[in-house]
């Protein structure tokens, strides 16, 4: 695997905004993705459910059992998610990180008239997700917007400048974010509209939303 | 009385045929004319990265078949490379080499799909039956490779599933005559029709630079002149090796987008020959003398033969064939901590259930080391992008898919507006959107 990224970590808001607007006064012509990792449930490991009679074991007990694949590294299955022997790469990964949800933003220079992708750069910056701190790009690569409804559907990370933002995914009615690790798998929410079945009028049903201006 | 001009709004799908029944568009029109266009999707929302978190490793390849459903083995691949990447697992030549025949295979018939049911949308509903048709003979092969036409699942983390049978190539090279018939003939009767490029040719332009800001990639950037392919950009698997050539287009509007899936077409079937004739060969089939049924050898098992077992291979059906002894080590990675073992040793040794069931367990299964890794392959529709995330666990911590169509369906309503209704469809036909992709 050739592909090289060189990684930048920055304050997220004015600061993620003037590094990606650098970025992409250096060439960086296209935004190849957009998402974000919610890391509060590092470390806990999978959720014992009790309804599955696959994890039945009580969490102390599994945390007794060694895999016996793992055994021979001396590594312990369960709840210690740390082994004993500590690698660069673990201690880096394992390390405190300053909020809950991290964005990455990947982006790629590609030469239009050869086709080759000149480097890739991805661009990371923290948030609580408690109020918007979030600037957005869809100024500098118009398919931010999509990817900033997405990131909004899914985690609830909310943008300064863009308080009348869409889900992008699922439907307005819905509540909540579902990939916040907070969110149950076993969630389950009526499809159309509330449980009485009467729609409410939706504010934004059949508006078309203007063209994004970008440079 | 001065004459007031005014737009009306129109709601086409999501019950629209040609919306394929997953995509709402809301226009704006002024007569026949767009002129503003807002895309809703989502409507075909399955929550695949939210699964991805509760399933083990492996246990996430079934939901990569339902993605992109027309190309299944090229997410499959993807997938499987993301993970491999991460827990620094290197598969075998062979194994490399049928990840290529497949995912080239898949990216033939996503090209038929989408030529077909782009031409049946504008009328030309012969092309359709042929492309179709043409589909259909490689589908069959897929179903003999993998065990299923298109829930594929064939590759495994550190491998693929099963090895190709003995006759696959000339069965592949005599499909691939009929379908470059099934091409030729689709050809004649679409690329110098006046029907069919009236309706196609200037319609759904977008300029190269437009193309690049809206992320897009693959078949849709490379009509407008940028010859951008991930496997001659970053080469993956054995494609270093392979010659094959980027088609272009100029102009970036349909027409063009259908030559280029055309010429694709073409050169992802060399790509397949060219295989055949580098695979490393040998292993892939066994003398039926020497193998035993798995039936008989799980008895001889049970009645305590296990000396006996050692001398004998087990016969397995096609689609766990690879799984065998002598022939594991040619598709599947060595590293016995993530595939499985061979069939020989979990039917006849106790080591070789446990390790085998260890690894199929809820719970315990693979453990790929923490970090992330993003790896991208060329997909049907361009940059299929796979970032995971693990935290040392059994199970992915997150699963990010880029999925290629997402970023020419945000592009739609620059491309449609402007131009007339009629144009919608031609336009939206040729984006290729692929429902399971675009919302996973």
């Amino acid at each position: 695997m050739s592909m090289e990224w060189t990684a930048r970590q920055v304050e997220p808001g004015e600061a993620c905004f003037s590094a990606l607007k650098e970025l992409k006064e250096q060439g960086y012509n296209v935004l190849v993705d957009m998402t974000a990792i919610d890391w509060s449930a590092l470390g806990r490991g999978p959720k014992a459910d009790a309804s599955d009679p696959m994890k039945r074991a009580a969490p102390a007990e599994r945390a007794t059992l060694v895999h016996p694949i793992a055994s021979a590294q001396g590594e312990e299955y369960g709840a210690p998610k740390m082994p004993p022997e500590s690698s660069p790469r673990r201690e880096a990964f394992f390390a405190p990180r300053p909020a809950r949800f991290e964005l990455v933003y990947r982006l790629a220079r590609i030469d239009p008239a050869c086709g080759d992708d000149k480097g890739r750069a991805e661009v990371r910056t923290f948030v609580s997700g408690a109020q918007p701190e979030l600037r957005s790009a869809a100024g500098l690569w118009p398919v931010a917007d999509w990817l900033e409804r997405e990131v909004y559907d899914m985690f609830g990370l909310r943008f300064v400048d863009r308080p009348d933002i869409k889900r992008l995914l699922l439907y307005e009615e819905f509540v909540g974010h579902p990939l916040r690790k907070d969110y149950p798998i076993t969630g389950r929410q009526p499809l159309i509209g509330p449980a009485d079945g009467q729609r409410p009028e939706s504010p934004t049903f059949n508006v078309i939303r203007p063209t994004i201006k970008y440079d | 009385m001065p004459i007031e001009k005014k737009t009306y709004m129109l709601n086409m799908g999501p019950q629209h045929p040609a919306m394929h029944g997953v995509i709402r568009l809301v226009l704006e029109l002024e007569g026949e004319r767009v002129v503003s266009t807002d895309v809703e999707i989502g409507y075909l929302h399955r929550a695949f990265e939210k699964h991805a978190e509760t399933e083990t490793w492996n246990n996430v390849v079934p939901w990569t078949d339902r993605l992109n459903y027309v190309s299944p083995l090229i997410n499959n691949s993807g997938y499987c490379l993301a993970v491999e990447k991460l827990a620094g697992l290197v598969i075998p030549e062979r194994g490399q080499y049928l990840r290529v025949i497949s995912s080239e295979l898949s990216r033939v018939t996503d090209h038929l799909t989408c030529v077909g049911a782009s031409a049946m949308e504008l009328g030309a509903f012969t092309v359709f039956l042929y492309l179709i048709k043409a589909r259909e003979y490689l589908y069959q092969l897929i179903d003999e490779l993998t065990g299923a036409r298109v829930t594929t699942s064939y590759t495994r983390v550190g491998g693929v599933k099963a090895d190709m049978p003995a006759d696959f190539p000339q069965k592949v090279l005599a499909a691939f005559a009929l379908v470059r018939e099934a091409i030729r003939d689709s050809d004649k009767l679409l690329t110098k029709n006046r029907i069919f490029t009236d309706r196609v040719e200037g319609t759904g332009v977008i300029s190269r630079e437009d193309a690049l800001a809206y992320g897009i990639t693959g078949p849709f950037l490379r009509s407008t002149g940028v010859p951008y392919d991930v496997r001659r950009a970053h080469p993956y698997l054995v494609y270093d090796r392979l010659d094959f050539e980027v088609p272009v287009g100029s102009k970036g509007d349909n027409f063009d987008r259908y030559l280029v899936r055309m010429a694709e077409m073409e050169q992802s079937m060399r790509l397949v020959e060219q295989c055949f004739r580098q695979i490393p060969g040998g292993k892939h089939s066994l003398e039926v003398s020497e193998m035993k049924d798995a039936f008989l050898y799980q008895d001889m098992g049970k009645s305590g033969d296990t000396a006996l077992l050692k001398l004998y291979r087990a016969k397995v059906d096609q689609t766990l064939r690879g799984g065998q002894r002598g022939e594991r080590g040619a598709i599947l990675s060595a590293e016995p901590a993530s595939t499985l073992p061979a069939k020989e040793d979990v039917y006849g040794s106790i080591e070789g259930l446990m390790n085998h069931f260890e690894l199929i367990m809820w719970s315990w299964g693979i453990k790929v080391p923490p970090g992330e890794a993003y790896v991208a392959v060329e997909g049907g529709n361009g940059e299929l992008g796979f970032h995971v995330v693990s935290s040392g666990d059994d199970r992915p911590y997150r699963v990010r898919c880029r999925p290629p169509c997402l970023f020419p369906m945000a592009a739609l309503p620059k491309l449609l507006n402007g131009g007339w209704i009629a144009d919608i469809i031609p336009t939206f036909g040729s984006v290729n959107m692929i429902a399971g992709e675009l919302d996973r």
